[in-house]
């Protein structure tokens, strides 16, 4: 049983966190709310609110039974307009990863 | 003159060419001398192969690369200038250099007496390892003066792009000099490779180069270590990718048009592989024959060479090229016939087609023994050919075609599978936009990166500068616009008719801010609107 953490994304070719070329693996929730964030959608964990169901235009989101936002990845095209919409400076699509996991990716 | 026939001229018709040629302003003198002794040329008969080999090359299934009916010299020449400047000549009549300007000047009146199929020699040494007798106890900057007035003479008396020095893979006040003056003086020749080892050249060194393509789009970078294993370690790179033995070369290249042969292909996808590329793959070793029969026995090449009675170069160092291109458009095809959309490049299925192809041509060519080739134990070597100016909707070698290219990480993962077939040189173009100007480092963790995941050949260019790599050589943007007036490198022409035929400046950039989004108005202000 490993420890896992909420992760925003990995972005595997980055050119801009520093010198050198670097994989970047991008957690969601930051104790901070600068204003001039550049990613402020890893800020806040998801509060199910369900706003971004609606504006996904490829049917990638929807409300479980539970009222819990389901991403799934299949149908995902990458337009982020999720993350454009969401009020909470937030993401549907954090999941919870392991070490190993997110060095499998 | 047109390209596309290969029936011998007429002589009324061979007459017009030549009085066009002759009438053509936009041609300099030793343009048109070229164009008029290719002509003559083309008036002989060629090499006798059979009906199918001579209807496959009506069809351009296969190409002879148009370098002629009667194969007179050989394409590339990889003299051994190391043991040119250590003997003297006597063919030259000058005695072995004893300072860097001396050997400078040997160097230069030896280029002019270095015969290949473009008229200019196409490979100018392995620089820093040929000069490195006479650069003890220099500094780059002195290295530089002394280079400065060759290197520009070398644009000015050698103007053709194939033209090609090699540097590395160990850092030198040479190599270092040659980057200087290409980052200076932003010239189209000579083009420049850099040999990458992983242990021998530096960090630093590699860093030094990137940034010098920002500048002028030069060097190429090579897979120093793959390179060794495949032809030795005393191999040069010459022309537009082509690696090939020092003291040796190739005789002539021969290329396969994928494309082509599916497009004319009526079988299933299985007789494609059983019965369509056996057959091609034969009709194309006929006709490589034929041409270095042509050149060796019957034109005796090899027998009246003042390089040859000097031993800077062997005739058992030398075989042909068998080349291929039209990869992509091969494969899309060949998944249409299955019902299948995927594309090269952006599709697993379409990628391990791709590699199957390749890896059934090199098998083929391998068990195709070949007269002259004693370079490559008798067979010719394989080549990712990377195009010429007649091409038109048909992609270079084994590239993913221009608009369709993928991420970094993903374009060199499609591509890097085919690299260790090719050891006479593949080429992938990557260009990258501008944000990698501020961070060299970066595309160098994408070269090491590149060649540990079996890359042999990486070539990358930015937007923002002059130049623009055409299938190895490079062109100035601001030549092109002067194109209707005439240029002064032969290969700008080339350049500017590949650029009207395949648009090679609609390479998708490389997004290096990879999967960042922009900040969108809503979280600037940190409220919801």
């Amino acid at each position: 049983m490993s420890a896992t953490a909420l992760v925003c994304d990995i972005v595997r070719f980055s050119s801009v966190d520093g010198p050198g070329n670097r994989c970047v693996v991008f957690l969601q929730g930051c104790n901070f709310d600068c204003i001039a964030c550049h990613n402020p959608y890893t800020i806040n964990v998801c509060n199910n609110c369900g706003e971004c169901v609606g504006v996904c235009e490829s049917g990638a989101l929807s409300l479980t039974a539970s009222g819990d936002v389901l991403w799934d990845p299949a149908a995902c095209v990458g337009s982020d307009s999720c993350v454009g919409w969401c009020p909470h400076d937030s993401t549907p699509k954090a999941r919870h990863m392991s070490v190993p996991q997110v060095r499998w990716q | 003159m047109s390209r596309k026939e290969r029936v011998v001229m007429e002589m009324h018709e061979l007459r017009s060419v030549g009085r066009s040629l002759i009438g053509d302003h936009t041609l300099t003198y030793h343009q048109r001398v070229a164009r008029l002794a290719n002509l003559a040329e083309e008036a002989l008969d060629a090499p006798a192969v059979s009906d199918a080999c001579a209807a496959a090359l009506n069809k351009r299934i296969i190409c002879d690369m148009f370098e002629g009916h009667a194969p007179y010299r050989a394409r590339y020449l990889l003299p051994d200038y190391q043991l040119a400047i250590q003997q003297g000549s006597h063919y030259l009549e000058l005695d072995a250099p004893t300072n860097l300007n001396e050997a400078l000047w040997f160097l230069m009146a030896m280029y002019t007496q270095v015969p290949s199929i473009t008229g200019y020699p196409v490979y100018l040494g392995d620089l820093d390892n040929v000069l490195a007798p006479f650069t003890v106890g220099m500094t780059v900057g002195d290295v530089v003066s002394a280079l400065r007035p060759f290197w520009r003479a070398l644009d000015r008396i050698l103007p053709d792009a194939f033209v090609h020095v090699n540097i590395g893979p160990d850092d030198s006040v040479m190599a270092r000099a040659v980057l200087q003056l290409e980052r200076e003086l932003k010239q189209v020749v000579p083009n420049v490779t850099l040999k990458v080892d992983r242990k021998r050249t530096p960090d630093d060194l590699l860093l030094d180069a990137v940034r010098t393509v920002f500048e002028s789009g030069h060097p190429h970078f090579v897979n120093h270590e793959m390179m060794v294993s495949d032809l030795g370690d005393r191999y040069g790179v010459v022309s537009c990718y082509n690696s090939l033995p020092i003291g040796g070369g190739a005789h002539t290249l021969v290329r396969l048009n994928l494309a082509e042969l599916v497009r004319n292909h009526t079988g299933d996808v299985q007789a494609f592989f059983d019965v369509a590329l056996v057959q091609y793959v034969e009709l194309a070793s006929e006709l490589i024959e034929a041409r270095v029969r042509h050149l060796v026995e019957d034109a005796h090449f090899y027998d009246h060479l003042w390089l040859i009675d000097e031993g800077l170069i062997a005739l058992n160092k030398f075989s042909a090229m068998f080349g291929v291109f039209g990869l992509a458009e091969a494969v899309d095809q060949l998944m249409l016939m299955q019902g299948l959309g995927g594309t090269y490049g952006n599709d697993q299925i379409a990628n391990e087609l791709s590699y199957r192809i390749t890896g059934e041509v090199a098998a083929l060519v391998a068990n195709r023994p070949l007269p002259h080739c004693e370079a490559n134990a008798g067979r010719a070597f394989l080549h990712s050919q990377s195009g010429i100016d007649s091409d038109i909707g048909v992609t270079a070698g084994t590239r993913i075609a221009v608009g369709s290219e993928p991420s970094v990480y993903e374009h060199i993962r499609a591509v890097a599978p085919h690299h260790y077939l090719f050891e006479s040189g593949v080429s992938d173009v990557f260009h990258l936009d501008n944000t990698a100007r501020a961070n060299p480092e970066s595309v160098v963790d994408i070269i090491r990166g590149a060649f540990r995941e079996g890359m042999r050949d990486f070539t990358f260019n930015l937007d923002s500068n002059d130049f623009i790599r055409i299938t190895g050589y490079l062109v100035r943007k601001s030549d092109l616009e002067h194109i209707a007036d005439g240029v002064r490198h032969s290969s700008t022409l080339l350049g500017a008719a590949t650029e009207a035929a395949s648009h090679v400046t609609w390479r998708r950039p490389k997004r290096m801010v990879s999967h960042e989004r922009a900040a969108a108005p809503v979280a600037l202000f940190g409220a919801p609107v």
